[in-house]
C-alpha cells in the first residue's frame, strides 16, 4: 500500500506538485505560517525591548486610578453571575463599577441579581422587561456608566486576578488607542470533543491572529466576551448597533474614528465553549454572517475624507482571508475533485499530514511563549484531529454562512436577536 | 393605631396604645374576654402607632428624592435611553442616529422603568423605609409589626368577674393572717380616720401595685389566686404588725399604716418594693420587666369626702 504513496510523490515533478498543492503553497503557508510567526516573533521582541515603557504606563495608570465600568449584559444568565462577580472581587485593580443588565430573563436571573445588588457585589442591576437584544442591553449599560473606561463581559466569564489590570494599561501606553480586546482560555475545554478543539482552534489560530493583526495595526474584532474600550468614545458612537457582529461593528468605528484597536494577549478571560457541535456550528454560522454583514461599513474603501490605510487594509485583510480563501478553498476543492479524482483522496490524507505537521510546529512554539503551558500541554494529543477541525469543519461553515448572508441576509432573521429589531436593521441598514 | 375600642378608652383613663393593648391581652390571658379576629394593622415597632409614611428611597444612599423614567429602546439603531433622552420639543428624537420614533412596538419600545437618585444612583427596585409620624423612628419595611386586632367579647368568668368584683379572693384572703377583706378594710380605715382627726394625728394610706407582663402573668394563670396569696404573705411580712393589709383588686394591694406621716411610710415602702421584688424573682422567677408601684397618702378624715373617693382620687383602681 505504501508503495502506492512513493510511487505517488516519486512520480511528481515540481510543477505538478505545485499544481496540486496550490492553495497550500500559495495561500496557507505563507499567511498561517511564515508571516504569522515571523510577526509572533517581532511582537515577542518589541514586548521584551517595551518592558520598561510598559511599567512606567502602569504607573500612570496605578496614580490615576480611574474609575471603570464593568458591564456584563446578557439573557438567563443568573447562574454565573456569582462566579463573575467573585473574580472579580479579586482582581488587583478594584476601583470599578459592575452593571449588570439582564436583558428579558425567563429564569430566576432577576432574583439573583437583586440579591447581588443587596448584599452590595454589584453596583446596578438593570432588567429590561422585554427582550431587545444584546446590544440594546449593552447600551442601556453604557448610558448609565460612570468609569473613564467601560469593560465589557460575557456574563458566563470570569478574568484572571490582574486581567482588568492588564486590559486597561494597554490605554496608558498609547494615548490613541481606543479599545483593547482581552485574551480568552476556556474552562471547559476537557467536557468534549467540541470543546477541545475549540480551545485548540483558538489557541493556535484565533489568539496569534489577533496577536499577528494588532501588532500590524489592523486588528479587526474585539471578542465580545472580553474587552476595554474608552467610554468617551463609546458613548459618542452610540455605543452598539444590532447583531450579528456586533463586535466587529463597534470596533470598526473606532478605526473609522482613528482610534487604534489592540489586542492584550496577557489579559485573560475564561469563559465556556459549546460543548456539542450543533450549537457550535450555530455560533459560528452567526459569527461569519458578521463578515458579510460588514458590507454596510463598505465605505472604508472608499476615498472618502475619513479615509485611513489600516482601517483600509484591516478591512481588505478580513475580506481577503476570510471571504475570498474561503472562496477560492471551495475553488481548490472543485479542481482537484475534476482534474486528480483518482488520486483525491490521497492529496486530501497528504494534505493533512502537512497540516498536522505544521500544526505540531505552532503548537510548540505556542507553548513556548504561553504563560500557563503547563495546563495546556495536554491538548497537544489533540493536534492532528484539529486539522481536520479549522482545516475542513470550519471552513465549510465559513463558505454557508457567507452564501446565506451574502443572497438571503439571513443574520436579519437570526433568533439571536428579538424579530423586531431584527426587522428594523434590515429595513434601515442593508449596508 | 386606626382601630378603637370606645369602651375601654372611655374606662381606662389612658391614652396610650400599647398600654390598652397590653390590657387587652391580659384580659384574654385571664379568661376574661374571648377575641374575635377583626383585621391585620401595621404598627409602630417603637411606640405602636399606626399612622406611617411608606416611602421609596435609594437603596444606595436612602434619599428620598429620585424619579423613575420610563427607559426607550430604538430598534433600528438599538440605542436604549431614559425617555428624556429622546424628547425634542413635542416628538421623540433618538439622539444617536437622530431619527424620529413614530410607533410604539413597531420602531422603539419602554422595556423597563428606571430610577435615578439625587446622588446619581441608578436602580429599579426602591427600598421601602417606614417613617413614624407619632415617634419620628426611620425604619426598614420588615421591622414594621404586624398586629392582630380583635373585637373582644366577655366571657362568662368576665361577666361574673364584672358583677362580682373581687369577692372570689376576698373569700379566701381573710384565712391569712393579718390580710382583710377589703369591706373590713374600709371599716377600719374609716374608724381609724375618725379617730386621728379627734387626736390631731393622721393616717397614711398606701397602695402597691403590681404590674406583671404577660409573660409573667402567663406562667402563674393556672393558679394565679395562690400567687397573688403568696405574695400578699410576703408583703405582710414586712409590714408592721399596726399595719392592715387588704387586696383591692388582682395586683393591687392597699396599706394603711396609723399614726405614721406620709413621708416616712413612703420611704419605707419604696425600700419594701425593691426588696419585695428581688424576693418575688428569686421565688416565682418574674422577669425584670416586671414592676411594683407603691405611692402613699394621707386620709383626710372629712365625712363629706368618702373613703372610695379618697382612694380612687389617688389609685383609678376601684
Amino acid at each position: 500500500m505504501w508503495e502506492v504513496v512513493f510511487d505517488y510523490f516519486d512520480s511528481m515533478t515540481p510543477d505538478q506538485f505545485v499544481r496540486t498543492y496550490w492553495y497550500l503553497i500559495f495561500l496557507e503557508l505563507p499567511r498561517y505560517l511564515f508571516l504569522d510567526y515571523l510577526i509572533l516573533l517581532l511582537y515577542y521582541l518589541r514586548r521584551f525591548s517595551m518592558r520598561k515603557t510598559y511599567k512606567e504606563a502602569k504607573y500612570r495608570f496605578w496614580s490615576e486610578s480611574p474609575l471603570i465600568t464593568i458591564m456584563a449584559p446578557g439573557k438567563n444568565e443568573g447562574k454565573n453571575l456569582y462566579k463573575l462577580v467573585k473574580s472579580l472581587e479579586d482582581q488587583t485593580y478594584q476601583n470599578f463599577e459592575i452593571i449588570i443588565v439582564d436583558d428579558g430573563s425567563d429564569d430566576d436571573t432577576p432574583i439573583i441579581g437583586n440579591s447581588l445588588l443587596k448584599a452590595g457585589l454589584i453596583d446596578v442591576f438593570l432588567r429590561n422587561e422585554v427582550r431587545g437584544g444584546k446590544a440594546s442591553a449593552a447600551n442601556l449599560a453604557l448610558r448609565y456608566s460612570k468609569g473613564k473606561y467601560v469593560v465589557y463581559l460575557d456574563a458566563d466569564s470570569s478574568l484572571d486576578r490582574n486581567a482588568i489590570e492588564r486590559i486597561i494599561t494597554r490605554f496608558y501606553l498609547n494615548p490613541e488607542i481606543g479599545c483593547v480586546g482581552g485574551n480568552l482560555k476556556f474552562r471547559n475545554a476537557k467536557e468534549s470533543m467540541a470543546a477541545t478543539l475549540q480551545a485548540m482552534g483558538y489557541l493556535s489560530s484565533i489568539s496569534v491572529g489577533r496577536i499577528v493583526t494588532s501588532y500590524l495595526g489592523i486588528y479587526r474584532i474585539i471578542s465580545g466576551a472580553f474587552g476595554a474600550f474608552r467610554t468617551d468614545v463609546l458613548k459618542r458612537i452610540g455605543g452598539w448597533d444590532i447583531g450579528p457582529g456586533l463586535d466587529g461593528d463597534v470596533t470598526q468605528k473606532f478605526q473609522k474614528m482613528g482610534y487604534k484597536v489592540v489586542f492584550e494577549d496577557r489579559a485573560i478571560c475564561l469563559t465556556s465553549v459549546p460543548v456539542k457541535f450543533k450549537t457550535l456550528t450555530k455560533q459560528r454560522l452567526r459569527w461569519n454572517k458578521s463578515t458579510v454583514r460588514f458590507r454596510k461599513h463598505i465605505d472604508v474603501f472608499l476615498p472618502t475624507s475619513s479615509f485611513k490605510f489600516t482601517t483600509f487594509f484591516s478591512s481588505l485583510e478580513n475580506i481577503l482571508f476570510n471571504v475570498v480563501f474561503s472562496f477560492l478553498w471551495l475553488v481548490y476543492l472543485v479542481d482537484i475533485l475534476w482534474n486528480f479524482t483518482d488520486t483525491f483522496a490521497l492529496i486530501i490524507l497528504t494534505k493533512l499530514v502537512i497540516y498536522t505537521v505544521i500544526s505540531y510546529l505552532q503548537f510548540f512554539v505556542l507553548m513556548a511563549f504561553s504563560e500557563r503551558w503547563k495546563s495546556e500541554f495536554w491538548l497537544a494529543l489533540y493536534v492532528p484531529l484539529e486539522t481536520v477541525y479549522s482545516g475542513y469543519y470550519m471552513r465549510f461553515i465559513r463558505v454557508m454562512a457567507y452564501i446565506k448572508e451574502m443572497y438571503f441576509y439571513s443574520s436579519y432573521k437570526d433568533a439571536w436577536n428579538p424579530a423586531k429589531t431584527s426587522d428594523k436593521a434590515l429595513d434601515h441598514g442593508k449596508l | 393605631m386606626g382601630y378603637s375600642y370606645p369602651f375601654l378608652d372611655a374606662n381606662s383613663h389612658s391614652h396610650d396604645y400599647q398600654e390598652n393593648i397590653e390590657l387587652l391581652k391580659a384580659s384574654v390571658d385571664r379568661g376574661f374576654l374571648t377575641p374575635h379576629f377583626e383585621d391585620v394593622v401595621h404598627l409602630c415597632s417603637n411606640c405602636g402607632s399606626g399612622f406611617i409614611n411608606y416611602r421609596d428611597v435609594c437603596p444606595k444612599c436612602q434619599t428620598k428624592k429620585h424619579f423613575s423614567e420610563y427607559s426607550i429602546h430604538h430598534f433600528v439603531c438599538g440605542y436604549v435611553g431614559p425617555e428624556s433622552d429622546f424628547h425634542r420639543k413635542e416628538v421623540l428624537v433618538c439622539p444617536k442616529c437622530n431619527k424620529q420614533l413614530r410607533h410604539i412596538g413597531v420602531d422603539y419600545d419602554k422595556p423597563s422603568s428606571i430610577t435615578e437618585c439625587e446622588n446619581g444612583h441608578v436602580f429599579q427596585e426602591p427600598d421601602v423605609e417606614t417613617f413614624c409620624f407619632n415617634c419620628g423612628e426611620v425604619n426598614k419595611l420588615e421591622s414594621i409589626a404586624d398586629y392582630e386586632v380583635s373585637t373582644y367579647e366577655l366571657t362568662a368568668t368576665g361577666v361574673s368577674k364584672a358583677l362580682s368584683g373581687t369577692t372570689k379572693e376576698e373569700s379566701k384572703i381573710e384565712e391569712l393572717d393579718g390580710v382583710v377583706s377589703f369591706s373590713v378594710f374600709k371599716t377600719l380605715l374609716k374608724v381609724e380616720a375618725q379617730r386621728q382627726k379627734l387626736t390631731k394625728g393622721s393616717v397614711s394610706v398606701s397602695y402597691i401595685s403590681l404590674l406583671f407582663t404577660p409573660k409573667t402573668i402567663k406562667a402563674h394563670l393556672d393558679n394565679y389566686e395562690k400567687f397573688t396569696h403568696e405574695i400578699a404573705a410576703l408583703v405582710r411580712n414586712v409590714l408592721l404588725p399596726s399595719e392592715v393589709l387588704t387586696l383591692a383588686n388582682d395586683d393591687t394591694f392597699l396599706v394603711m399604716t396609723p399614726e405614721a406621716d406620709v413621708a416616712s411610710t413612703k420611704t419605707r415602702l419604696k425600700d419594701l418594693s425593691i426588696q419585695l421584688k428581688s424576693v418575688l424573682q428569686k421565688q416565682f422567677e418574674t422577669s425584670e420587666a416586671d414592676r411594683i408601684l407603691v405611692d402613699s397618702f394621707e386620709m383626710e378624715g372629712s365625712e363629706s369626702h368618702g373613703i372610695l373617693e379618697q382612694i380612687n382620687d389617688h389609685i383609678n383602681i376601684l
